[in-house]
C-alpha cells in the first residue's frame, strides 16, 4: 500500500453536496463490476436487496471499533471556477406513439402521473481537476479508474467527462485522507474539526443501512 | 467488452438547439469551458443526453419496424422513454435479466422497470464544435485543427416571420368567420398585427463537432442493436431542433476502437446514404439474427430456472 494523490482531469461535473463524488464509491463500483461480471452487476446495481458489504477493495483500511471501518481516502478536493445551470429534459414521444403504439382508450396525461415530462436542472461546476488523497495499491487502482470514463451525477448524458486518471504518490496523503465523513463520535474523540454533521456513510455502498451513521462532515 | 465510438457530426445546414428562449428570441445551449489561463470561455455544447434520446427513438424504431410489432403504453414509455419508476415494491432481478436478454436495446440503454433501474451501458459525451475555446475538451490530435478555428465565427442569428392567414386579403374568401371583432362607429381604427418574427441562435453550416460514445460491458449483440439506431437515423439524419425549417441536416463518421483494435471508418453518414464497415455490419447481423430468432422464440440462458417465466415477461412487454 502507498501514499497516493489520485486526481480525475475534467472540466466540469454534478455533484449535490461537497463530500461527492467519493473515491472509494467510485473504486467500489469498478472493483465490484469486474468481480460480478457487466451483466449481473447492471441488474442488480439499482436493487436496495441487491448491496453487500464490500471488504476487498485496493485500499487501506481504517479500523476503529467492533464493526465499523473506513477506507483511507478523503473527500474530493477542487477549486469551483465557475457554475452554471443545465437541464435535462424527458418526454413522452407523443409522434411516435402513433405509429409504434396499440391503440389505447382515455389520454395520456404528460403534466402528472407515471408518463410526465420532465425538465430538471442541475448545477455544473467546472473545475479543471478533483484530486483524492488515499492508501492504496497504486497499480490496481489506476488499472481500475482507468475504465471509468465519466463521474458525478448524469454521468450517462455526458457530465463529468474525465480527460485522463493520474495516480502519483504523495507522502502527506496519510494524514490528508482524515479530511473525510466519519462517525460525529470518533471525531469528537479525536478533536477533529468539521463543518456539519449529517447522517451519512462512512463507507460504500452508501444505500446499505449499516454503513449509514450521523458522521462529522470536514 | 468496452468499447469507444468517436468521430466528427458535421453540419450541413444551421444547427438549432436551444438552452433558454426569452420572448421570440432563442438562444444556443452553450457549456462553460475553463481554458489553460483560468479564464472561461462559453462554448456551444450539443448534449450527450439529446443525443441519447434520439438514438434511443431511433433504436426502438429500428426493433419495432423489424419485427412488424407494436407496444402496450408501458413497454412504448420504456422503450423510447427509458420507462418510470413505482408501483409494486418488487425486485424481480430475473424478468430484467429476461428482458434484457430478448430485447438488447433495454440492455445497452437501461431503462426504469418496475421498481428497478435497470442500468444502461452507454455513456453519450456531450459533443463541442472543433475550435479553440474548446480546446480543453477535445483530445490531442484535433488541437492543430481547432486552433485554425474560432467560436466567436461558428453562430448567428436568423430571424423567420409567421403570417396570420387568417387576417390576409388573399385568403379572406375561404374563412366563414372573421377573428377580429368590428370596430365601432367612430372608434379609432385598431392597429392589429398580421405576422410575428422569431430569432433563432444557429450553429452555421460547415462546423465540425467532436462526439464520444462510451460503451462499458457491452455484449456484441448489443453493439448491434446500438448500430441498428443508425439505419433508422439515416432516413432523416438531422439533430437539434427546427429540422422542419431544414435545420440540423448532419454527416457523420465515427471510428471504432475496442482492445485497442480501431476500426477507422466503422459508420458513416454522407449525403444521407449510410456506410458500416464489415465489423460493423458483423455486429448488426448478430443483433438482426436475434431479433429473426425472438420472433417464434424466446431468448433465454441457463440461469432461468423459472423457464414459464419468461413467456409470462415477454407476453407483458409485448402486452399479449
Amino acid at each position: 500500500m502507498e501514499d497516493l494523490q489520485i486526481t480525475a482531469k475534467i472540466n466540469s461535473f454534478i455533484t449535490s453536496d461537497p463530500w461527492s463524488p467519493s473515491i472509494d464509491s467510485i473504486i467500489a463500483y469498478w472493483h465490484l463490476f469486474e468481480k460480478m461480471g457487466a451483466e449481473e452487476f447492471h441488474l442488480s446495481a439499482s436493487t436496495q436487496t441487491g448491496l453487500k458489504l464490500i471488504d476487498d477493495l485496493p485500499l487501506d483500511k481504517f479500523e476503529w471499533k467492533n464493526d465499523i471501518w473506513w477506507w483511507k481516502c478523503s473527500s474530493p478536493v477542487y477549486d469551483i471556477r465557475h457554475m452554471s445551470l443545465k437541464y435535462i429534459h424527458r418526454r413522452f414521444d407523443q409522434h411516435d406513439a402513433e405509429s409504434y403504439m396499440k391503440p389505447k382508450k382515455g389520454n395520456i396525461s404528460t403534466t402528472a402521473g407515471p408518463y410526465k415530462n420532465f425538465r430538471g436542472g442541475f448545477n455544473q461546476i467546472v473545475a479543471d481537476h478533483i484530486s483524492w488523497f488515499a492508501i492504496g495499491d497504486k497499480d490496481e487502482i489506476t488499472r481500475l479508474l482507468n475504465r471509468c470514463t465519466n463521474i458525478g451525477a448524469k454521468s450517462a448524458a455526458g457530465f463529468g467527462q474525465v480527460k485522463e486518471w493520474v495516480v502519483t504518490e504523495n507522502p502527506e496523503s496519510a494524514e490528508l485522507c482524515m479530511k473525510r465523513p466519519v462517525p460525529l463520535e470518533f471525531a469528537d474523540q479525536n478533536s477533529l474539526a468539521y463543518s456539519s454533521v449529517l447522517e451519512w456513510a462512512f463507507r460504500p455502498p452508501f444505500r446499505m443501512p449499516e454503513n449509514r451513521t450521523i458522521c462529522a462532515m470536514p | 467488452m468496452d468499447a469507444r465510438l468517436f468521430g466528427i457530426i458535421k453540419t450541413k445546414s444551421p444547427l438549432s438547439h436551444i438552452s433558454e428562449a426569452i420572448s421570440t428570441n432563442s438562444y444556443l445551449a452553450q457549456d462553460p469551458i475553463l481554458q489553460d489561463d483560468g479564464t472561461i470561455e462559453e462554448v456551444f455544447c450539443y448534449s450527450g443526453n439529446a443525443l441519447r434520446g434520439q438514438m434511443r427513438d431511433c433504436c426502438s424504431r429500428f426493433m419495432l419496424k423489424y419485427m412488424v410489432r407494436k407496444l402496450g403504453l408501458d413497454s412504448f414509455h420504456l422503450m423510447f422513454s427509458g420507462g418510470k419508476i413505482g408501483g409494486d415494491q418488487v425486485v424481480d432481478i430475473q424478468a430484467a435479466k429476461i428482458l434484457r436478454q430478448n430485447i438488447p436495446v433495454i440492455g445497452i440503454l437501461g431503462g426504469g422497470i418496475g421498481n428497478q433501474i435497470i442500468a444502461g451501458k452507454i455513456k453519450f459525451q456531450c459533443i463541442y464544435p472543433i475550435c479553440k475555446e474548446a480546446i480543453p475538451v477535445l483530445p490531442r490530435e484535433l488541437y492543430e485543427k481547432a486552433m485554425l478555428r474560432t467560436y466567436v465565427n461558428m453562430t448567428y442569428e436568423k430571424s423567420f416571420t409567421r403570417m396570420d392567414d387568417a387576417k390576409s386579403d388573399l385568403n379572406s374568401d375561404y374563412i366563414t368567420e372573421k377573428h377580429e371583432k368590428p370596430n365601432e362607429p367612430g372608434e379609432k381604427k385598431k392597429n392589429v398585427s398580421d405576422q410575428m418574427r422569431m430569432t433563432s441562435e444557429l450553429v452555421v453550416a460547415g462546423v465540425e463537432l467532436y462526439s464520444v460514445i462510451d460503451l462499458v460491458g457491452v455484449t456484441e449483440i448489443e453493439i448491434g442493436a446500438l448500430l441498428s439506431g443508425f439505419y433508422d437515423f439515416v432516413v432523416a439524419p438531422y439533430i437539434g431542433g427546427q429540422s422542419n425549417k431544414g435545420h440540423g441536416y448532419v454527416d457523420l463518421n465515427y471510428a471504432f476502437i475496442s482492445n485497442s483494435k480501431l476500426d477507422a471508418n466503422f459508420i458513416s453518414i454522407r449525403d444521407g446514404k449510410l456506410n458500416l464497415s464489415n465489423e460493423a455490419l458483423g455486429y448488426v447481423s448478430k443483433y438482426t439474427a436475434i431479433l429473426d430468432r425472438s420472433k417464434t422464440e424466446f431468448i433465454t440462458d441457463e440461469s432461468i430456472i423459472d423457464k414459464s417465466k419468461i413467456e409470462k415477461v415477454m407476453s407483458n412487454f409485448w402486452g399479449a
